[in-house]
């Protein structure tokens, strides 16, 4: 017999929602470019949403990805410049500057008129956005195609963290229609980075501007016990909640130069 | 190697602002020393203590009001070692180390060497991200002192300043009374 701690344990073990009603099962998937201690790496996280009955899972409204603690988010020079979010709903991603990037990603969604009728979202853009009492805002620009025609802004907060996480990123989703008053598309899987790959700001020298690579959020020099850990809550439309792990495995050890 | 910053300490100490003190003391009536050092004492809590010694010794008073602008001498994971000049009520190489936490809060220690001495001081400060910029702002306590102001007390005195991120300059601001 299972106790109720173990029961509860297992459920969130697996990204089963607690919920006697849901049926969303979540993947969390992290990672670290480069995987090397002490050093600026780009954070990848993604998640798949799935469901235990084979239908659509129900529309995700919350996520809130606790990352792990000793990481040095602040010393970064991610995100120098602020992305106003009028001037990315007015002008895309073009309305930013360039050094307010942070990273960029993907989405798959499907839309509510049966099975396999799934649309990637190809363009996601995480940017620096004006701070939120006091906690960093990470904006998303969401870029859709027909059908789910659609350019979505949304905002992330970072809050500090608790126990063995040293950040929160707490960001609310935006219901994506599907068509013009319709029902909301599911969200089936996402990617995105937080980190300097790929991404090339810009500074003035003596009257040039020079492109050079932003300094990342940094690991700290020594592994936690078990690796990296991250959790993520998400919170899904019919209220049902569902909350998922993946720890990030120690790199292995620099041999040393003789 | 990182620089030891706590190897400041070991500043020499001038006797310039001790003369220039002793000088000043002269033309204070001794009515108005009397009651300046009592309203001191009062203000620090010490009033019974300090008053009960035959020779007992007024604790002088001054409002610091110091700012100075520094550069970054290394980082090591969440602590960032920076130097400069400070200008203000006492001036004098400053040094500042700041140790990062989280998202939101950063302590910091301070050594500052005006002439005559030193003094050192912790600080605990809430951080915020802006861009470009950072700024912090929180309370600064004096833990120790040496020369003139050995016997420095203080706490709560303000403590705020900015980090430029790109190359961590940062601009540091200390106000409040100190008693030495």
């Amino acid at each position: 017999m299972l106790g109720p701690l173990a029961l509860s344990c297992l459920l969130v073990l697996c990204g089963i929602s607690a919920s006697a009603q849901a049926a969303e099962t979540v993947a969390l998937q992290t990672s670290f470019t480069p995987e090397k201690l002490g050093a600026s790496t780009t954070i990848g996280f993604g998640f798949t949403i799935g469901s235990t009955t084979g239908g659509l899972p129900s529309p995700l409204t919350h996520v809130s990805l606790h990352m792990p603690k000793g990481m040095n988010y602040v010393t970064t020079t991610l995100g120098l410049a602020i992305c106003k979010p009028e001037a990315l709903v007015a002008k895309g991603i073009a309305g930013c500057p360039a050094n307010s990037r942070l990273g960029f990603g993907s989405a798959f969604v499907e839309v509510p008129f049966g099975q396999g009728a799934g649309r990637e979202i190809p363009e996601i853009e995480a940017l620096m956005g004006p701070p939120h009492e006091g906690n960093i805002v990470v904006l998303f620009y969401a870029n859709g195609l027909a059908p789910v025609y659609a350019q979505i802004v949304f905002a992330g907060e970072l809050l500090p963290g608790e126990g063995a996480f040293g950040g929160d990123l707490d960001t609310a989703i935006p219901q994506i229609p599907s068509v013009t008053n319709g029902p909301p598309v599911s969200i089936i899987n996402v990617k995105s980075t937080i980190g300097p790959e790929h991404l090339t700001y810009y500074k003035r020298v003596h009257g040039k501007l020079v492109g050079y690579k932003p300094q990342g959020i940094s690991l700290p020099a020594k592994c936690p016990k078990g690796g990296f850990p991250f959790s993520a809550l998400f919170t899904f439309l019919d209220g049902s909640q569902v909350v998922a792990a993946h720890n990030v495995p120690c790199p292995p050890p620099t041999p040393h130069k003789k | 190697m990182g620089h030891d910053i706590n190897s400041h300490m070991e500043g020499t100490m001038g006797n310039q602002s001790s003369r220039k003190r002793r000088s000043a003391h002269t033309r204070i009536s001794t009515a108005a020393l009397a009651l300046g050092a009592v309203a001191t004492a009062a203000a620090f809590g010490t009033a019974g203590a300090g008053a009960a010694g035959p020779h007992a010794t007024a604790a002088r008073t001054l409002d610091l009001n110091d700012s100075a602008s520094l550069h970054k001498q290394n980082s090591h994971g969440l602590e960032v070692k920076e130097a400069g000049t400070a200008k203000g009520t006492l001036g004098g190489p400053l040094y500042l180390q700041l140790v990062l936490h989280g998202t939101r809060s950063v302590t910091a220690q301070v050594q500052v060497y005006p002439k005559g001495g030193s003094i050192s001081g912790d600080a605990n400060a809430s951080y915020h991200v802006a861009g470009a910029t950072a700024s912090f702002s929180g309370t600064m306590t004096i833990t120790k002192g040496s020369g003139t102001y050995a016997k420095a007390k203080a706490s709560a005195l303000s403590f705020s300043g900015t980090i430029q991120r790109s190359n961590d300059a940062v601009t540091v601001h200390v106000s409040g009374p100190i008693s030495y």
